[in-house]
Order: structure tokens, then C-alpha cells, then sequence
């Protein structure tokens, strides 16, 4: 039986510790409410990540492919377009195969290439070509959004595949440990005065830079890498939960009811997707 | 043979069902099911809104697989029995129950589904009769209501389907996936007395019941709609002014008015509504208001209702369903109101009667260090609050009618009836007065107030010069709209 590597007993362990005690804070309502719902998507994350790096591509890849097209799927529930658009979300969805397959390929050139002339270029086509009706800016930004985050930005877990081994789970665990301080003092919305939530980021950075870098060496990278790494990350974080509150609340969805138990996946899974690339291209382009 | 034959088709459809339907309805369009206990055990007719093919099927699944042999969907045979390839696939594959829509001449196009109901098997039924325009939720044909009619004390279960007609919808052949909820209501029965057609309309306001609020898409938003509330310690002058103001802004544009029931007006006078939606149950706010002994006017069922006034009013900001909004009292400013009077006679100045307003309203959360003494003075707010039952929005025009107190109580002497404990004059004083005083917060806060003495109240006249106000707001509301 093969040993199982130190940072995924790591990954695990931190879970089985949060998980508990998210549960009994989420007893107490409030701004806690939402941490059972946070631990399980994030339970669920960590297995996505550990398979991801840890299996061969050919289980890895198209389970990352129902990742992406189940999320892809929940976010065009959530915002729903025209009726006459149907046919650019039928791109977004065949472009997550075609994302893949560079990403398979390892090479960020092509998964560049790909998004960018085959997705970003070709949408507003074929959003363009529809009967004219009002609403074209806005119905392009939500497929846009949903391309940029569930297409292009998650496929950066395909390609942290081809970091050194254990960097899925060094980013994983630092997402998770950068996340935790900005839900537990509420995370920083435009138009707030509070200093909790500043607060809140400060720690998440610190809390990140600190476990990047005394974790960065188990998944062959430099302490100080690892380090401003894991601020980045937290940064990056802090970066996407605005842009899902302000997503939320275009769509008139801040009642946590309005979409029947749809309402929290936006909340949970962009923060940590919008991060993805941030930590890819450092690592890459800066660490290696 | 013939058994033979009918075990075949059986093994064909379970086929069909377990290998197809049911994984594809879960792993390509995620469906979701809310309240599936709700199902009955026995036979019942499913009734839902019907705009896409995967309506049949998504109803078929909320059943176990043991009882799926029992359930037919009732499919026009028309346009069904056109192609082999349609028959097959619904009559074998989805088990489903052939109805001309026309009648031959003394023939009952209902019969079958009668003989079915009586011999206990349970019926899909879609009202509408067809797909029709995706999102629009068509009147229902009295056929269901003779159906009812046929089989006294048959069970009816409301569904309302949301999402299958964006993924779907009439005239699409690409199925696209996008997420599907299958909300299911309480089974009912009706009373085989009533009208056939009063019995469609009752079974089409229990699924309407149910939809969740429209989801935003793309284009120009509509304003939030202007909102007025009517209130103050005479409950009668308000009752006549909400009235009065909702069937002259009804001329104006379309406009809701919640006061016990429900009210809709557009030029023709207030009527009952059956179109807007009430989206949660009150067995919540109930328990949570028996378990933390609420008081006062918000006391056990009140809270409740006053919980479901607050959210029908929420479900109203997106301005797609009125654009006047009047309320016969306001569950903010009443609990407001309420607040300064009794739970904390005296103890607010005016920035902790503000504070308090954003609790109420939902803007701020009650810090956890003051649980405790809200728990103990005002467990209403709290719950409102901590439990996230409802955001009460504020009106954008507060009418206070104001009456000595004294006349109040003779008023509310004369009327015979069981007086409620609070119902004394020193009380009654203690609210007029904190209704001005949340008058004169809300006036702060840019919000209109008129005040109008109820004894010299000439409803016509001031429902007059408040429509005049509702409709400024309303143009401003507009421009400000236009620009950005």
C-alpha cells in the first residue's frame, strides 16, 4: 500500500479540527451560520484536490471536467439569461472539454489560446447574431463571468497538476486557513465602516503567509515562496468574495431563501477558484 | 400472450425509467426536490405548472420506484399518438394515460382518469392543457375541477416546477443543463360542491403558491415599486384609507395591498390575488414565536403572520409585480412602534430607536452581547433578526392616523367584542406616541409622512393628495433609474 504523503494527513487533519467546531459556531446563528455549509463544500474541495493530485490523469481530468461542468451548470441557474442565448451557454459547456485538453496537455499557451480566441472572441458572436432585444452587455457579462471563473480559472487545477507534487495540497491548505479568519469576522463589503472585517483580511493574510511558508517545503518550493504565495492567495480570496457578494446582489439574491438552497455556491466556491490562477502563475513564473 | 405482453411493456418502462429518466434527471439537470415528504402514501392527482417535455418525467421521479407502476401522467392522446416513436416513448416508456382533448358526442373525455383515481392509481395532471409560453403560468381548465369533482375527497397535490422551461422550453431541441427545482406543496382536497371552475382557479392559486421569485434576467429593470403603509392605533380610518388608496393607485399602475388577505387593483377596483407568491410556510415563525413567547400583537399566530406579510412585501421589491404597494399597517414601522411603547417604554432615545430600525429591517445583525436582553424584552426582534424570517422593507410613504386615546377605547368599547389585554388607554396613548416618534425617525431617514387626525379623516380627499405623492415618487423613482 502506498505511504500517504505528509501534507494530505495535514489537509485531513485540519479538517477533521475545523469541521467539529465550525458546526457548533454555526449553532449560534448569525454571521456564523453559514460555516457548517462552508466546511462541507470545503470537506468536498479537499477531495477534489488530494484525487486531483494524487490519481492519474485519466480519473483526475474528467472528474475535474464534472467539477467544472456541475458548477458551471449551478451558475446558470443562478443567473439566468435570455431566452434567445441558449446557444453561447452550449459553448461555455463544450468549453470546458476544450479547456481541459491543454490543461491535459500542460500547457498554459494553449489553454490561453483556447479561451481567449475560441470563447472570449467567439461568445459575443454568437450573442450578437440573436434577434436584437435589450439586455446584450449585461446577458455577455454573465456568460463571461461564469466562462472566466468556471471555465478558465478552474482549469488552473489541471494545470498546478504539473507543479511539484504537493502543490494542489499546499494551496489547498492555505486557501482553507486564509478563508476561515474573513468568515469568522465577516468579510469586507464595499460601503462598510467596520474594522472587524479589515481586521479579518489582516489575520487571513498573516494566517496564510504563515502556513504557506512553513508548508512550502513539503511541496518543494522556498519558504519565502511559500510565504508570499499564501498572501497572494489570501488577497486573491478576499478579491473574489467581493466579486460574489456584488454578483449576489445584481441578482437580487441576498435573501438567503430567494434560490432555494442555491444561494451559498457562489459564496463558497469563487473565492477559492478565483485564487487558482493567482497561485499557478507565481509558482510558475516567480517560485520554480 | 396478453400478460406476456404486459409484463414486456412493464420491464420496458422500468427500463426506461431506472436507466434513463431518472439518471439523466439527476446528473445532467441536477434536479432538486423540496418538501418530497409531502407526497401522499395513496392515490392523489399531481397537479403542476407545465412548460417543458421534462415536466412529466421530473413529477414521475418524486415517487419511489416501488410505486412507479401506479402513476401515469395524463398526455393528450392527439398529439402523442401522432408517430410510433411519441407512443412508444410515452405510453410505454412514461406509462402515460391517453385523453382526447375534444369530445365525441356523449363521450366523457374524463372517464379513464376517473375509472384510474377510483381504482387507486395516481394521476400527473397538467391544467394548462399545454406547454405554452415558457415562465407564464397560463389560467387552468376547468377539467381538473371536474375531475375533482368526479372523485369526492380525492387528494390534489399542488407542484410547482421551476427551471424546465429555460432548460426545455416549447420549440427548443437542445436540452440544456441548467439547475431544476421541483417544489411540492400540502395535499389537499376540495369540496366537490364548489364549481368546477372555482375549483381550477383554487388548485391554480395553491401552485402559484409556491413559485419561488422570478430570477433576474438580463435587460432594463423594472423600479422597486412605491410603497405606502396606513398606520396608527385606529385600525378602522387605516383599513379605509388602505382601501381607498389601493383601488385609486391600482389606476395608476398595478398595485398590491396586504392587509389580512392579499389585494390586487388595476383600474377595476381592489379584488382578492391569486397570482403573488407566498414562498415559505409559516410552521416556523409559529414555533419559534410559541417556543419564545412573542406578545403583545405579535403574539403566536400573529407573528406568523406578520412574518408572511413582511416576505410577500420582500418578494414585491423586484418591481416586476406592482409598482404600488400598499400596506394596511407595516410590519417595520408597527414593530417599531410597538417597541417604543412596550418592550422598551421609554428607554430609546432617538439613535436607539435607528438602531433598532436596522435590526428590524435586517441591515445589521443584533450584536451577540445583546441576545440575551432581546430575548428577554423583545424576542420578536430577535427572531426576526438572528432567524432571517424576513427583512420588512421601509415604506416609502408612512400614513399616521392619529386619535385621542380615549376615544379610541369607547370606539373599541362599542364594538362588543372581547377586548385584548393591551387594549386600555394608557397603552393606546404609549403607541400613538411611539408611532410619532418613528415618524419622526423615518422622516429622517427621507422618508414621507402624512398625519391625519382619524375623528376629521376625509378618506377620498387625503387617498387623493397621497396618490398624488405615490406618483411622484414613482416618476422620480423611474428617472433616477434612466439615469444610472
Amino acid at each position: 500500500m502506498p505511504a500517504v504523503p505528509k501534507l494530505v494527513w495535514i489537509l485531513a487533519a485540519t479538517l477533521a479540527l475545523i469541521a467539529p467546531l465550525a458546526i457548533l459556531a454555526g449553532r449560534r446563528g448569525g454571521r456564523f451560520r453559514a460555516l457548517p455549509g462552508w466546511i462541507s463544500a470545503w470537506a468536498q474541495f479537499a477531495i477534489l484536490i488530494v484525487v486531483l493530485s494524487r490519481l492519474p490523469y485519466k480519473i483526475s481530468f474528467p472528474l475535474l471536467g464534472v467539477v467544472m461542468f456541475v458548477a458551471l451548470k449551478q451558475y446558470f441557474t443562478l443567473t439566468p439569461l435570455r431566452p434567445q442565448d441558449r446557444w453561447a451557454i452550449v459553448v461555455a459547456y463544450v468549453s470546458i472539454p476544450l479547456s481541459l485538453w491543454p490543461t491535459w496537455a500542460g500547457s498554459f499557451g494553449l489553454l490561453s489560446a483556447a479561451t481567449v480566441i475560441g470563447l472570449f472572441l467567439l461568445i459575443p458572436v454568437l450573442l450578437s447574431v440573436v434577434p436584437r432585444q435589450p439586455g446584450l452587455l449585461d446577458a455577455l457579462g454573465r456568460v463571461l463571468l461564469g466562462v472566466l471563473v468556471f471555465v478558465f480559472c478552474a482549469a488552473h487545477f489541471g494545470l498546478m497538476t504539473r507543479l511539484p507534487q504537493g502543490s494542489l495540497e499546499l494551496f489547498g491548505m492555505t486557501a482553507l486557513l486564509a478563508d476561515l479568519p474573513q468568515r469568522l469576522t465577516g468579510r469586507i463589503r464595499p460601503g462598510d465602516e467596520r474594522v472587524r472585517p479589515f481586521v479579518g483580511l489582516v489575520a487571513s493574510v498573516a494566517v496564510a503567509a504563515a502556513v504557506g511558508a512553513s508548508l512550502a517545503p513539503l511541496a518543494a518550493t522556498a519558504p519565502l515562496h511559500g510565504a508570499v504565495a499564501g498572501s497572494l492567495i489570501a488577497l486573491a480570496m478576499a478579491g473574489g468574495s467581493l466579486v460574489s457578494d456584488a454578483v449576489a446582489q445584481d441578482l437580487m439574491r441576498t435573501q438567503s431563501d430567494a434560490i432555494l438552497g442555491r444561494a451559498a455556491f457562489l459564496d463558497r466556491t469563487l473565492p477559492a477558484i478565483y485564487a487558482a490562477p493567482v497561485f499557478y502563475h507565481y509558482l510558475r513564473a516567480v517560485a520554480s | 400472450m396478453k400478460t406476456l405482453r404486459r409484463w414486456l411493456v412493464l420491464a420496458c418502462f422500468y427500463a426506461f425509467q431506472l436507466g434513463f429518466v431518472r439518471p439523466v434527471l439527476k446528473w445532467y439537470w441536477g434536479a432538486q426536490y423540496r418538501r418530497r415528504s409531502s407526497v401522499p402514501k395513496g392515490p392523489c392527482i399531481v397537479v403542476a405548472n407545465h412548460n417543458s417535455h421534462l415536466d412529466a418525467p421530473l413529477l414521475m421521479t418524486m415517487f419511489p420506484i416501488s410505486r412507479l407502476s401506479q402513476i401515469h401522467p395524463v398526455a393528450a392522446a392527439d398529439y402523442f399518438g401522432k408517430t410510433a416513436w411519441r407512443r412508444t416513448i410515452v405510453m410505454v416508456g412514461m406509462n402515460a394515460m391517453g385523453i382526447e382533448r375534444t369530445a365525441a358526442p356523449g363521450k366523457d373525455v374524463l372517464q379513464p382518469t376517473i375509472d384510474a383515481l377510483e381504482a387507486g392509481k395516481t394521476l400527473i395532471f397538467f391544467p394548462e392543457g399545454s406547454r405554452g409560453t415558457p415562465g407564464v403560468i397560463g389560467p387552468f381548465k376547468p377539467g381538473i375541477g371536474k375531475l375533482v369533482k368526479s372523485v369526492p375527497g380525492v387528494l390534489v397535490l399542488p407542484v410547482f416546477l421551476a427551471g424546465a422551461e429555460r432548460s426545455l422550453p416549447r420549440g427548443e431541441s437542445v436540452p440544456l443543463p441548467l439547475g431544476i427545482d421541483v417544489i411540492i406543496g400540502k395535499p389537499k382536497t376540495y369540496s366537490p360542491l364548489l364549481d368546477a371552475r372555482d375549483i381550477a382557479e383554487m388548485v391554480r392559486a395553491d401552485v402559484l403558491a409556491l413559485a419561488p421569485p422570478a430570477p433576474s434576467i438580463p435587460g432594463p429593470r423594472p423600479t422597486p415599486p412605491v410603497r405606502v403603509a396606513c398606520c396608527g392605533i385606529d385600525g378602522e380610518a387605516n383599513h379605509a384609507l388602505f382601501l381607498a388608496l389601493t383601488d385609486r393607485l391600482g389606476a395608476a399602475g398595478r398595485t398590491i395591498g396586504i392587509s389580512k388577505t392579499i389585494l390586487e387593483s388595476d383600474g377595476e377596483g381592489p379584488r382578492e390575488s391569486d397570482g403573488v407568491p407566498l414562498a415559505r410556510s409559516r410552521v416556523v415563525p409559529k414555533a419559534l414565536a410559541w417556543a419564545f413567547r412573542t406578545g403583545g400583537l405579535f403574539r403566536g399566530n400573529k407573528f406568523a403572520d406578520m412574518v408572511q406579510r413582511a416576505r410577500v412585501d420582500e418578494a414585491l421589491e423586484d418591481g416586476r409585480s406592482a409598482r404600488f404597494v400598499v400596506g394596511d399597517g407595516s410590519p417595520l414601522v408597527d414593530l417599531l412602534a410597538w417597541g417604543e411603547a412596550d418592550f422598551y417604554s421609554g428607554s430609546f432615545d432617538e439613535k436607539g430607536l435607528q438602531r433598532l430600525f436596522l435590526y428590524v429591517s435586517g441591515e445589521r445583525r443584533i450584536p451577540f452581547g445583546q441576545w440575551a436582553r432581546f430575548i428577554r424584552k423583545a424576542p420578536e426582534v430577535w427572531l426576526l433578526n438572528v432567524f432571517d424570517l424576513a427583512h420588512p422593507p421601509a415604506p416609502d410613504v408612512l400614513v399616521v392616523t392619529t386619535r385621542d386615546p380615549a376615544s379610541a377605547m369607547e370606539r373599541i368599547r362599542s364594538l362588543g367584542r372581547v377586548r385584548e389585554p393591551w387594549e386600555n388607554e394608557a397603552f393606546l396613548g404609549r403607541l400613538q406616541e411611539g408611532y410619532r416618534q418613528v415618524a419622526a425617525v423615518l422622516r429622517k431617514r427621507r422618508i414621507e409622512v402624512v398625519e391625519l387626525d382619524a375623528l376629521d379623516l376625509d378618506v377620498r380627499r387625503a387617498a387623493e393628495e397621497i396618490e398624488a405623492t405615490c406618483r411622484r415618487l414613482a416618476l422620480r423613482g423611474a428617472e433616477a433609474l434612466q439615469g444610472g
